[in-house]
């Protein structure tokens, strides 16, 4: 039965090997995609056969059913396509994908045409990959209808060309092929030894789901007894499996695989475990045959462990499946049943199943398989110690012993058997000694079992824990690698966050900064502003005081100047007094009013606001006031004096003083000799716009003649028209009812200078 | 010694003043005038053998513009001023008037500068 179960394992990888893609939707959608996105000719025949591929895998799986047909129409597509386009690679490629089908389909006639076809196209075009790539094809159909003579052939064909071709995946292929057809022909050491080189090839490609090409080396390794080393193989490929998520049918026998080397290296638990997987995945394809080899192979480690009563699930299952087994395995399947019943008292059954039983060991003649054999025995041997046949129970026993594949599991239950046997004879001592032996053994597997199962328990433990340790180390690094990343996040964010807080504090400080340096700059400029308004201030007020001052000199100026010309008056007048001329004295006199006249000018400065200009009215006033007095002529000559209050420059107050001291003077000595009275009005008023009228008139006797200006030869006439030419003005001087002097001239109170209109002081003070 | 003078003077009691100084040595005096236009004026009708010319005159002309002029016009001219340094002024200097008398001045002060100055017109004519 091994050896059968391995056979088929061995066919079966082959196409693992062979399709290599497995199913999922992924790949689908690609293939549809890719069927869509392809134009004409060469890429479209392509995407087809790669779906056609696609199809023919997935025909394993029960939930698609129709692939085949799906792939055989795709195949003709490709078939009508490759011909129109005339490519021979296309049109090969296409008779594999048929071969495929059909081999699939068990239709293995047509299977090998399509491959042989393959192969000659693509030789005649000499292409060798196409060549090689058909003969592995047609090497498939051959296996299934087991043509060792043509598979020998293909395969050390197949080698030769590899080794021309020269390609790693080519070679693996070929050493892949070799060592599927040398397990064959159940060469164990050349096997393991073709397989290790397609492993390498393979390796060395990258390729990586060689998980089928190990679980073969790992039969060999069991079957050679090296179990350990096929514990270890098989593991690496139950390894690979789960990391590439493998879920096809193949799978069936990774799993058997490993509970059959589980169970051999005694590892029961993990045993059941992969039996009950293995299950799972037989029952999801329907492959009912495989799944009551393994249903069986379960149920003898259950009897084995003790677990009797809990595999009632099992022998429901075996008993579902008799209808698809073969003869031997239905003999298995019957002997399992039968044993099951008895051992569990459901003897109703026990007979029924026992009915089954006889007629297929007729119908065999006796001639059982091997590993049928002890199976059958020993439930036939249980039945009839059940039936109280001495006999027919020791007969059985007797073969059952002679299988020679007792093993110490199987001892309780020999000896069990012939204690029964030995009680029914009355053989008391030989039944105590087989039950003794019996419950020695059991004790004895019991504790091993147990050891077993402790040890076992141990390492599942220990591999549990390590897988957790891992699955924790994992998630810890994860939550590390989280937290490194959320650390590293937060790391970046605080990093983004304090450079922009950076950016932010020095925008501020620089802005602040910039503020401070600008609130300094406006503060220094106010400051600098505040100073120079105080400056303006105090310069303002420096320059008042000295406008103050200024007009405080000026006014002590004309003070000094009125002092030293009293000083010269006192001075004529004391000269006066020594004088006994009296045309002397007069000329004297004549100097003092002079003088007195241009020194009320001065007093008038002083004394009023303005120092600039003289009100003229005030002036004559005060003039006319002196002449009064100092020509005694209060009682009979009356002064009138009709002046507007006009202000004017002292530099023509002068000659306009001295012009009406002359005029005056002239009069009082001439209009009105012997002691007349009379009278002198003086006018000074506004003659048009800026021009001044002055006029001195007296009411007496008038000039002799016509009067010519140029006609006056005293000094007082020369005086008057001198000082009017100075004040650039327009002099008259006409007598009728006594005589006028009237002069007219611009007014020129412009602010000029004290020093040029008046030079004179300087000579008074020098 | 005879020679003809205008006197150019803004302030009528100093001019007449040199003018009666300079008469009673017998030296004519065309006239006083007031300002520029007025001595030009009087020039044109008579040109004078020397002009003595007050430096600070009121009006539009002062009185080394018209010592300029003057000078252009190849006229002699003596300045007077109230200044006692104005003979030591560049200005005064680059002139080069016939002489310089300074305010307040006498007989004796008045007369060798314009009999000297008349002198030496005298001469170059």
């Amino acid at each position: 039965m091994q050896s059968k179960s391995f056979l088929l394992i061995l066919v079966l990888t082959l196409h693992a090997q062979f399709v290599h893609a497995q199913w999922n939707r992924p790949l689908y959608n690609q293939l549809t995609k890719n069927l869509r996105s392809a134009s004409q000719g060469q890429q479209k025949i392509r995407a087809m056969l790669a779906m056609g591929d696609y199809h023919v895998e997935q025909s394993y799986m029960v939930a698609f059913p129709q692939s085949l047909d799906t792939a055989l129409s795709l195949a003709k597509q490709c078939e009508d396509l490759a011909k129109s386009t005339g490519s021979a690679q296309d049109l090969s490629d296409t008779y594999i994908l048929y071969s495929k089908a059909y081999n699939y389909a068990s239709r293995y006639p047509e299977s090998i045409n399509f491959a042989r076809k393959a192969v000659d196209l693509s030789a005649s075009v000499k292409n060798d990959t196409g060549v090689f790539n058909a003969s592995r094809t047609l090497f498939r159909a051959f296996v299934y209808v087991y043509n060792t003579d043509s598979t020998r052939i293909i395969t050390a064909e197949n080698m030769s060309l590899a080794k021309k071709i020269g390609t790693k995946r080519v070679l693996g292929a070929a050493y892949e092929d070799l060592a599927d057809n040398t397990k064959y022909r159940n060469l164990k050491n050349e096997i393991s030894h073709l397989l290790d080189s397609a492993i390498m090839y393979y390796t060395a490609t990258g390729k990586k789901d060689i998980q089928h090409l190990l679980t073969s080396q790992a039969w060999i390794y069991n079957q050679s007894g090296e179990h350990e080393k096929a514990f270890t193989t098989i593991s690496k490929a139950l390894n690979l499996a789960e990391e590439l998520g493998d879920q096809t049918y193949y799978m069936i026998y990774l799993y058997d695989g490993y509970a059959d080397i589980s169970n051999k290296t005694e590892r029961w638990e993990t045993a059941e475990h992969y039996y009950q997987k293995a299950l799972a995945v037989a029952a999801k394809y329907a492959d009912r045959m495989v799944e009551s080899d393994i249903a069986l192979k379960l149920q003898r480690l259950m009897v084995k462990t003790g677990k009797i009563k809990e595999s009632e699930d099992v022998i429901a299952l075996i008993e579902k499946n008799y209808s698809q087994c073969n003869p031997t395995l239905l003999l298995q399947s019957l002997a399992a049943v039968l044993s099951h019943h008895i051992s569990t008292g459901s003897y109703s059954r026990a007979e029924k199943t026992y009915q089954q039983l006889l007629p297929q060991m007729h119908q065999l003649n006796g001639r059982i398989e091997r590993m049928a054999r002890k199976d059958v025995y020993a439930a036939l041997t249980q039945y009839h110690i059940y039936h109280k046949n001495v006999t027919l129970g020791q007969h059985y026993l007797d073969l059952y012993l002679e299988t020679g594949e007792i093993m110490l599991y199987d001892k309780p239950l020999a000896h069990y058997m012939q204690f029964s046997i030995d009680s029914l004879n009355g053989n008391y001592i030989g039944a105590i000694r087989n039950y003794q032996l019996a419950g020695r053994y059991e004790d004895s597997i019991f504790n091993l079992h147990k050891n077993r199962q402790l040890t076992e328990l141990e390492v599942q433990y220990d591999v549990d824990k390590r897988k957790k340790d891992n699955a924790l180390l994992k998630q810890e690094t994860e939550l590390q690698s989280a937290r490194a990343a959320k650390a590293n996040y937060q790391k970046n964010l605080s990093l983004s966050g304090i450079i922009l807080l950076s950016m932010i504090v020095g925008l501020i400080v620089r802005q602040y900064r910039l503020n401070q340096k600008r609130r300094k700059e406006i503060a220094s400029k106010n400051r600098e502003l505040e100073k120079l308004l105080t400056d303006k201030e105090n310069l303002l007020q420096e320059k008042e005081g000295l406008l103050e001052e200024k007009d405080w000199l000026l006014k002590e100026i004309h003070h000094r100047v009125k002092n030293n010309l009293q000083v010269v008056m006192s001075l004529l007048n004391t000269q006066s007094y020594f004088l006994n001329d009296e045309t002397a004295k007069e000329a004297i006199r004549n100097s003092q009013h002079r003088i007195h006249s241009m020194s009320l000018i001065h007093k008038k400065l002083y004394q009023s606001e303005n120092i600039s200009s003289v009100n003229m009215a005030v002036y004559f006033e005060e003039l006319l006031d002196y002449y009064k007095i100092a020509f005694d002529t209060v009682n009979r000559i009356r002064f009138v004096l009709q002046a507007e209050p006009v202000e004017l420059d002292p530099s023509q107050a002068v000659p306009v003083g001295l012009i009406l001291n002359e005029a005056v003077n002239n009069a009082l000595k001439h209009a009105f000799p012997d002691q007349r009275t009379g009278q002198i009005t003086v006018s000074f008023k506004t003659a048009g716009q800026s021009r001044l009228f002055l006029s001195i008139r007296d009411n007496g006797i008038g000039m002799p003649g016509e009067i010519s200006l140029s006609g006056f030869s005293s000094l007082g006439m020369k005086l008057i028209r001198g000082f009017s030419g100075e004040l650039n003005g327009e002099l008259k001087i006409h007598s009728a009812k006594g005589t006028e002097v009237s002069i007219t001239f611009d007014n020129n109170n412009m602010a000029e200078s004290m020093e040029e209109h008046y030079p004179g002081t300087q000579t008074i003070t020098a | 010694m005879n020679g003809s003078v205008l006197i150019v003077d803004d302030m009528f009691i100093g001019a007449f003043d040199l003018q009666l100084i300079l008469e009673n040595n017998g030296i004519e005096v065309l006239g006083i005038a007031h300002h520029a236009t007025e001595a030009f004026a009087m020039i044109a009708s008579r040109r004078p053998d020397l002009v003595c010319l007050d430096i600070f005159l009121r009006g539009s002309e002062t009185g080394l513009q018209i010592a300029e002029r003057l000078r252009d016009q190849n006229i002699p001219f003596i300045f007077i001023s109230a200044n006692t340094y104005d003979h030591i002024d560049e200005d005064v200097k680059r002139l080069c008037p016939a002489g310089y008398i300074s305010k307040p001045f006498r007989d004796q002060d008045v007369l060798p500068v314009i009999n000297a100055a008349l002198v030496s017109v005298q001469k170059s004519s």
